[in-house]
């Protein structure tokens, strides 16, 4: 795993999310792709177990910096450290490499961090998110927008082979 | 030198990452929290601000061919001020709707179909060095000294939104001071209860108002209303306040001392009507 890659990468995203992401911004409330999550799935796809831990948690915590709900640190630190390990084991039974299975992976995965981010974010402030844009429309662009960013990503972090093995150590090389 | 790795087991790595969420979400002071962010804000300050400009320059309507760069700016400008001034219209237009709105419910009124009314806004609310308020209008809009004024507002119950709040003292061309029937000096007659117990509703100054009423009659509970009566300037009864408390008059015991409460806090108000059709004799 390319550490100094990964941390660019995020935080890169974390500045676009900030930003020049709002010219994809659609309706009202301006929903726009989420970079982060994008890249959450990504790497729980492509990544060994430790590694998916580590950058699950790391992400949430960029996202937590870059783009906190009610100004809270925390919420999407465990959210994104939740669901990204869980969909490193999912993986036992689907893979998530196919770009379809990819933005079905990232809508779910939308949808759940969003509404554990906001509940934990409610439960310490008491404050009320527009859960619509948060729950619904920012999963779903980002699922249909997901692939293509994945690629890019892909090739920055050389990760765009299309075997199945896993980036990291492997319990085999350990021995 | 061989380089050591660290191996840590991902339950472990888990658990310190969970921990760290936690740790932010319930023992981090908000300010700390707060400093954090604000500290990746000025780290990332440019690519941040590039990124706000790309996105403005991006939502930036593009300039058609045949307009000059200094036009276009004067255009966007001309426009800018227009969406300004239709804004502020627009909420104009909505206070006049809602106030005619108020005044026709005041109309629909059984008994006041033929009162004249004019609406005037609160200029200097009463407060405790200037007891009589302001409104903002005057002899130039046919107010006249004693008429009534009654509160124009969605304060209290439906039958309470309008409520007798005093009457006309002076009048200028422009502007009038109204006697509050809580102040002193005030007098009205009023009903209490069920309209058989009748006298005069006089001011105390201290925000109350007083009645005092023969003892032949039962005593009043709290809360009960209290209604300005018909007479010279008003044409229906008016509920102008509540019963505060009913006690027996120290001075004369055939008497109850009752105390009155106004209905409407006239500090919250900020628009009232005078009942300009007859004004009441002094």
């Amino acid at each position: 795993m390319r550490w100094i890659r990964f941390a660019v990468l995020v935080l890169l995203a974390s500045v676009l999310q900030a930003g020049p992401m709002s010219v994809l911004g659609v309706g009202r409330p301006g929903v726009k792709p989420d970079l982060l999550l994008i890249l959450l799935v990504f790497f729980a796809s492509r990544c060994n177990a430790t590694n998916t831990v580590i950058t699950s948690f790391a992400i949430g915590f960029v996202a937590d910096l870059a783009a906190p709900i009610h100004d809270v640190m925390g919420p999407r630190t465990l959210s994104f450290g939740l669901f990204g390990t869980l969909l490193f084991d999912l993986q036992t039974v689907f893979s998530i490499r196919r770009p379809i299975y990819q933005g079905a992976a990232i809508v779910v995965m939308g949808f759940l961090t969003a509404a554990l981010s906001c509940l934990l974010a409610a439960i310490r402030t008491g404050g009320e998110t527009n859960l619509a844009a948060q729950l619904l429309w920012q999963p779903l662009y980002s699922g249909v927008l997901g692939p293509l960013f994945s690629l890019p990503a892909g090739w920055w972090m050389h990760m765009n082979r299309k075997s199945r093995r896993l980036y990291g150590r492997t319990s085999r090389q350990k021995q | 030198m061989k380089h050591k790795k660290f191996n840590l087991s991902r339950g472990v790595l888990f658990a310190w990452g969970t921990s760290l969420g936690l740790i932010f979400l319930f023992v981090i002071p908000q300010r700390a929290s707060n400093r954090l962010q604000l500290t990746y804000a000025s780290v990332f300050r440019w690519p941040l601000a590039w990124g706000r400009s790309v996105t403005l320059a991006a939502n930036r309507p593009v300039r058609p061919p045949d307009v000059s760069p200094e036009e276009y700016q004067d255009l966007l400008a001309n426009d800018r001020d227009l969406r300004t001034k239709v804004a502020n219209l627009r909420a104009r237009l909505q206070d006049v709707q809602q106030r005619y709105e108020q005044l026709a419910r005041l109309r629909e009124r059984p008994g006041w179909e033929s009162t004249g009314f004019r609406q005037a806004g609160i200029l200097s609310a009463p407060d405790s060095a200037q007891s009589q308020p302001v409104i903002s209008r005057g002899t130039q809009d046919g107010v006249a000294k004693g008429q009534f004024v009654i509160s124009l507002s969605d304060q209290g119950a439906v039958d309470e939104s309008c409520s007798v709040i005093g009457t006309v003292s002076t009048v200028g061309a422009g502007a009038a001071k109204v006697l509050l029937i809580t102040d002193k000096g005030s007098q009205i007659q009023a009903g209490a209860g069920a309209l058989s117990t009748k006298g005069i509703l006089e001011g105390q100054g201290d925000r109350t108002a007083r009645i005092l009423i023969s003892r032949e009659h039962a005593a009043l509970s709290v809360g009960d209303p209290v209604y300005a009566l018909k007479q010279p300037g008003l044409e229906v009864p008016a509920i102008a306040g509540r019963v505060a408390s009913c006690q027996v008059y120290r001075d004369n015991p055939l008497f109850w001392d009752i105390r009155v409460r106004p209905v409407c806090e006239v500090a919250a108000l900020r628009d009232v009507v005078v009942l300009v059709s007859a004004p009441r004799p002094q």
